[in-house]
């Protein structure tokens, strides 16, 4: 009988076996494989995504990121970083108003749909992302403001949906503030929507957790502020709204409180 | 090249519908690295092959005594290579380049010169570009470099005029340094490209480049591909010129290291006339108008020279 | 006589580089070759055999004085054709085949398709290659190697011949089918000068000898000059012990001096040679 033939058999069982029972995970191999491929193909990537950003071609320099971060998937800085410059890239159609915001719409849900991929490789930094991801909305309504219009409840339901999401992974008195603090302008948002009642729940939710706000001063403030709000929503229009109106945190709803 | 494009499905970009405003061009490394592969093959073989590409190369004295040109027959095998080196990467410009994500039809993108000096600001709000009689195009591209303002930032919102008429109903805002802004529209011709400064003072300089007018009649991307092959053998020229020149009097070690650092510091360096071509063509410019070809002319230059110092050294021998 | 090949003053100095000092490979030399004679350059290792033989075919300028070759500078176009050199070493081109080889060498020297094609086959079965006409040159052996390479320097049917080690690494019957050849050259009036550590071959192919050593002629002339002594040497057969004594004494008589009786050993080369013809003829080995 032939002995390599003999050989070869037992080392494929072998091979076979070993696979049965230890499934071989493409997600190691794949980092084993970037361990030789990141060395020689990091500067080049990085050199080409330089060089498309100064170029100003922004689909290609965002094409090129998701290389460079491929290479490097726990660069959660990178992300953001690269993210925010494709989503607020300026718009590079100028033919309409209205293709220009339907553009900054479509660059929005890409950036965040990629910065939520993200997430996966993000580890303990998974709570800086989603707050990043958390405020790219807004900045991008705040650039283009016919986006506003193309958002479901505006920007300011996905900026209370990720904190929202930051607050259970991880609840620090930091990330329970922002959320504390985003409710009037989500209030104003469903008072511009027509959904009185939704908006009057988020005030009470918002006053009820007022409590967690750390300065002392700045907790009562709050509350007594959201509080005028909220019974003039509810029809006393004996509300003394003054310090309402001078107050730069309920910007938003002043348009409702007349 | 099955290995190339294996590896780029692999790790494409997710970019759904904004594909086709050049995302595409992110995959050049995908081509560049085939066609590195496809030369450095070639241009090894030549090298390997006809030992007069190296001093004291076994039978070189056969092919000495044999070939009394001034190159020694190395001109005839370095023509060999880059005919091999075209029959291998028309597959790679042609059939891989349209997997990675080409454009199937290729648009010349032409340059429009502008005033003596192109500088659009509060104090010069409009500025004049003359179009090329007969181009019909259907997007102008607009880069500018911005420079600071003086005062507060507000910033520059342009008005794009063709023959007078506006292009837009939305007017064009710069916020950065060379942002691109692209301005569609039917296909037409006209005789000169207006941009007014409608307010805003940012001012905006409209270098060489700034202002492109991308031509509404395409290309096949096939010509195209055929047109990178061609530019593609410019490196391998050059690489083999050299390391004929150089094996005048190294050995074929040297020589072989010599020629595979010029290819890939032209190739995958982008040193060379490749890496911009290859971007081009899967931005879908059409290649044969553009700047690639005149870019291939210092480095035919530098390849001659290389040739005709081989032939002048092979004149002298010094052995 | 016409002279093939004519050296005045020639001299060969490969210059140092950096810290090696130049080299005095052949120092000045005066030497002429009539047409139509075999001589053979013999020397030590380093001695400027090889550097001869490449100045005379146009592939190493000389430093100094002068060479011709059938009165032509040894680099000229014309003698291309007419003035062939076997170096040593392998073949160039290993992924052609033998009849690819030879094809190149005969387009390259100016012969007619045809022509070179015929010629080329005839050579390659004179060698014993006709059945390895298509088989890489890479493929070769030594042996085979060496004797494509006299195929291609007699392609063009040369005037002068300049071999570099042409027997070096071939067997024994290659060798007779070389020596052979280059008989039969020499008798058609071809000059050859054949660089050679086969002192045997040299002795059984060559009219005249050359003795190189750093660079410098030691000696030179016919095998019959050098070799010549004051000795005679007078071969008998069917002779026994009593017989020889017999003849020892009346030489000593006859006032010889020295006299020697030796039983004469046939060479081992000859012992081959004569294997080699037995098999030519088909006859029993």
């Amino acid at each position: 009988m032939n002995t390599r033939l003999v050989r070869a058999a037992g080392a494929a069982a072998c091979f076979a076996g070993a696979g049965f029972l230890l499934p071989p995970d493409a997600a190691v191999a794949r980092e084993v494989a970037a361990w030789f491929v990141r060395p020689v193909a990091l500067p080049f990537a990085w050199k080409d995504q330089q060089a498309a950003q100064k170029r100003g071609d922004t689909a290609e320099a965002f094409a090129r990121a998701q290389q460079i971060l491929d290479l490097l998937p726990a660069w959660t800085d990178g992300y953001a970083v690269f993210a925010y410059r494709f989503a607020l890239d300026g718009g590079s159609l100028a033919v309409s108003y209205a293709e220009r915001a339907s553009a900054a719409l479509q660059r929005l849900r890409i950036a965040l749909a990629w910065l939520e991929a993200g997430r996966n490789h993000a580890g303990r930094r998974e709570v800086e992302l989603l707050q990043t991801m958390a405020f790219l909305p807004e900045v991008a309504v705040t650039q283009e403001p016919r986006l506003a219009e193309l958002l479901p409840g505006g920007a300011v339901a996905l900026t209370d949906a990720y904190l929202a999401q930051a607050e259970v992974i991880h609840p620090s008195p930091a990330v329970r503030e922002q959320y504390i603090f985003l409710q009037p302008e989500r209030a104003a948002a469903l008072l511009a929507a027509g959904d009185r009642r939704a908006a009057l729940l988020v005030l009470d939710t918002a006053i009820s957790r007022s409590a967690e706000v750390r300065d002392r001063e700045l907790a009562t403030e709050w509350r007594t502020r959201l509080d005028e709000v909220r019974r003039w929503l509810r029809g006393d229009t004996s509300v003394d709204l003054t310090a309402v109106r001078a107050d730069p945190r309920m910007h938003d709803l002043l348009p409702h409180l007349r | 090249m099955l290995l190339a494009w294996s590896l780029q499905a692999l790790s494409r970009p997710q970019l759904g519908a904004l594909a086709g405003d050049g995302a595409a061009a992110a995959g050049s490394p995908w081509l560049v690295l085939p066609l590195f592969v496809a030369a450095i093959a070639c241009a090894v073989a030549a090298v390997r092959f006809w030992p007069v590409f190296a001093a004291r190369a076994d039978g070189a004295d056969w092919v000495h005594r044999l070939q009394r040109g001034p190159w020694r027959g190395c001109g005839a095998a370095i023509a060999a290579a880059l005919l091999a080196q075209v029959v291998l990467s028309l597959p790679i410009t042609t059939l891989l380049a349209r997997a990675i994500g080409a454009p199937g039809l290729a648009h010349a993108h032409v340059a429009l010169a502008g005033p003596d000096v192109p500088l659009l600001d509060e104090r010069g709000p409009r500025m004049r570009f003359d179009v090329p009689p007969g181009l019909t195009f259907d997007e102008v591209q607009l880069r500018p470099i911005a420079s600071l303002p003086a005062g507060p930032l507000r910033t520059s919102r342009l008005r794009v005029l063709a023959d007078g008429e506006s292009m837009t109903d939305a007017e064009v805002a710069f916020e950065q340094s060379q942002q691109l802004v692209r301005v569609r529209c039917a296909a037409r011709t006209c005789h000169h490209l207006d941009l007014v400064l409608a307010e805003g003072n940012v001012p905006l300089y409209f270098a060489g480049d700034s202002v492109v007018l991308i031509a509404a009649g395409g290309h096949s991307t096939i010509w195209n591909g055929v047109a990178l092959a061609v530019i593609a053998l410019v490196p391998t020229f050059v690489a083999l010129s050299i390391a004929c020149l150089c094996g005048v009097a190294a050995a074929l070690a040297t020589v072989l290291t010599v020629l595979a650092s010029l290819l890939f510091v032209q190739t995958i360096g982008e040193a060379g006339p490749l890496a911009g071509a290859a971007r081009g063509l899967l931005r879908g410019e059409w290649l044969g108008a553009g700047p690639h070809f005149p870019a291939c002319f210092p480095f035919l230059a530098a390849g001659a020279l290389a040739m005709i110092l081989t032939m002048v050294s092979r004149r002298n021998p010094r052995r | 006589m016409a002279t093939a090949i004519s050296l005045q003053q020639l001299a060969v100095t490969f210059p140092g580089r950096g810290r090696q000092q130049a080299v005095l490979a052949l120092q000045p030399l005066d030497l002429e070759i009539a047409a139509a004679r075999t001589v053979g350059v013999l020397g030590p290792n380093g001695s400027g055999k090889t550097t001869l033989l490449r100045v005379l075919a146009g592939l190493q300028p000389a430093t100094a004085g002068q060479a011709r070759v059938l009165d032509r500078p040894p680099g000229a176009k014309d003698l291309r054709r007419r003035v062939a050199f076997q170096p040593e070493g392998p073949l160039p081109l290993g992924v052609l085949s033998a009849a690819e080889f030879l094809a190149y060498v005969g387009a390259e020297l100016g012969l007619p398709n045809a022509e070179s094609d015929a010629r080329a086959r005839d050579w390659l079965e004179r060698l014993d290659l006709g059945h390895a006409g298509r088989r890489w040159l890479r493929t070769f052996s030594t042996g085979m190697q060496k004797r494509l390479a006299l195929a291609a320097v007699l392609l063009g049917d040369p005037e002068v011949l300049l071999l570099d080690e042409p027997t070096a690494g071939l067997d024994p019957f290659g060798c007779e089918v070389v020596m052979q050849i280059l008989r039969e050259r020499a008798a058609a009036g071809t000059t050859v000068l054949m660089a050679s550590h086969q002192l045997l071959e040299v002795e059984e192919l060559c009219d005249e000898v050359l003795v190189l050593q750093d660079g410098v002629m030691r000696a030179r002339g016919t095998l019959a000059e050098l070799l010549a002594t004051e000795e005679h040497a007078l071969v008998v057969g069917g002779l026994d012990d009593a017989g020889l004594r017999q003849l020892e004494s009346e030489a000593h008589r006859l006032g010889a001096e020295g006299v020697r009786i030796e039983r004469p050993r046939h060479h081992l080369f000859a012992l081959f040679r004569q294997l080699a013809r037995r098999r030519g003829s088909g006859g029993p080995s």
